[in-house]
């Protein structure tokens, strides 16, 4: 079956977009959930304990380097994602065959 | 001097609208209310529109009458609205009466019958008939020859997600998900649809429907996660290539993750149907609740219309995007490191 690019361009290029999307898709969900993660379990670490306020601040601590290991996690594929699609382009436009 | 013209019809026309309005007043609430009792309601908005100034003494009576009247009301607009979107145990066919469902009881479980079960029900009928009568027109032709009618539609659909959303997400081994894939779509989209008819309900309007599809989608999601990478490829998968010493905070967030991806599913299809029927409801009751002619024509029902061809888009587009990211979820699982970009295998040779 031929498969024309050029007729169906919506999918295609909405797919493209979703799937350059893909790595910032649930990142907020994640950030807020790790953190709130870290920040709960300090709290019921203090509770069992009787710690009041060090595990939560420190849940607080954990849960900062989290996010900032997430953003760097996310920035780092991103340019990865990139120097890949750098060094593809010039083999792109010869894989189209229509 | 157009405007002039327009002027001068509104002018006799809103004068006639608002004395029909008095007089008439085709409120289908008040039409229930005459088995409560509630007589005085009927008069009441022909009180609603004479200037409060006309009755001084006689006002603050008419006003208490009609307060006390509506919070006679067994249903406002909110209550309606939500009523219609929310599960029931009774199948209402407006001026033919209703059924009424089972319930059923597994210990300490409600399994009854639902309004959203019987729609599920029915899409999943509409589903295999359709997918025998297509089975059957391709079962017909020849290999030379194009499908025609049901068969058409559907073979133009399902090599869409097959191509578009199936190879050009998950990349190699696309097949194993296909039949997952083009079920969800379809089940999604008729559930979808099946709340636009009359006398339907959405069933991916209820997030227990919702939640239900998006767990299918995770259970894949870790499966094929597994099997393509083994335990120790999935560990290594979770700690994002981090250095060791930062394990103990990356593996928690990785984990809850795993979790949000699904979650989003969930509430985005959710939210987009609810939304809509919410909206074109709203929309309609706006004529009531202000009891004016004008208002029905100009506002509710042009926008209640345009609306409701947004969402027959919508019913398709969210059936497409909850697929798309269910493949892409997929995709992200099962690849390697190597090649993260499918940007080649997206392209397509055959």
């Amino acid at each position: 079956m031929v498969y024309d690019r050029k007729k169906d361009k919506f999918p295609d290029q909405f797919g493209r977009s979703v799937r350059a999307m893909s790595d910032y898709l649930g990142v907020g969900v994640q950030i807020a959930a790790s953190f709130a993660f870290f920040v709960f379990l300090g709290y019921w670490g203090d509770s069992k304990l009787g710690t009041s306020p060090l595990l939560m601040l420190a849940g607080v601590l954990v849960g900062m380097v989290g996010m900032g290991l997430v953003l760097m996690k996310i920035v780092r594929k991103a340019n990865r994602n990139h120097d890949l699609n750098q060094q593809q382009r010039g083999n792109h436009e010869k894989d189209l065959r229509i | 001097m157009r405007v002039k013209a327009n002027s001068k019809i509104l002018a006799l026309i809103v004068p006639v609208l608002l004395s029909l309005n008095s007089l008439v007043c085709a409120n289908p609430v008040q039409e229930d209310m005459s088995a409560h009792e509630s007589l005085p309601a009927a008069a009441a908005p022909a009180e609603v529109h004479a200037p409060v100034e006309v009755h001084n003494a006689a006002g603050t009576h008419v006003e208490t009458a009609h307060e006390s009247a509506v919070e006679g009301h067994e249903e406002k607009a909110g209550d309606v609205i939500m009523h219609h979107v929310q599960d029931s145990n009774v199948l209402a066919f407006e001026p033919f009466g209703e059924i009424e469902l089972p319930h059923l009881q597994l210990g300490s479980l409600d399994i009854s019958i639902t309004k959203h079960v019987v729609m599920m029900w029915v899409a999943a009928v509409i589903l295999i008939l359709v997918g025998a009568a297509a089975g059957a027109g391709v079962k017909k032709i020849s290999v030379k020859q194009a499908p025609s009618g049901i068969a058409n539609v559907m073979e133009a659909l399902v090599d869409f997600i097959r191509l578009d959303v199936a190879k050009s997400n998950i990349g190699h081994g696309y097949e194993k998900h296909l039949p997952y894939l083009i079920s969800v779509f379809f089940f999604i989209l008729v559930c979808n649809l099946l709340g636009l008819i009359p006398y339907g309900a959405t069933a991916t309007g209820n997030i227990n429907v919702t939640l239900a599809l998006s767990i299918f989608t995770f259970f894949i999601t870790q499966i094929a996660a597994f099997k393509e990478l083994g335990v120790g490829g999935y560990v290594k998968h979770l700690t994002a290539g981090t250095h060791w010493s930062l394990w103990i905070i990356m593996i928690p967030i990785e984990i809850i993750g795993q979790f949000t991806k699904p979650v989003a599913l969930t509430i985005r299809l959710f939210a987009n149907m609810t939304a809509g029927h919410i909206i074109i409801l709203s929309l309609i009751f706006i004529s009531f609740i202000l009891e004016s002619y004008i208002v029905a024509a100009a506002v509710s029902v042009p926008f209640a219309i345009f609306i409701y061809l947004l969402e027959i888009f919508v019913a398709f587009l969210q059936a497409f995007v909850f697929t798309m990211l269910s493949a892409l979820f997929i995709g992200l699982a099962t690849a390697h490191e190597s090649h993260d970009s499918h940007e080649l295998e997206a392209s397509g040779h055959h």
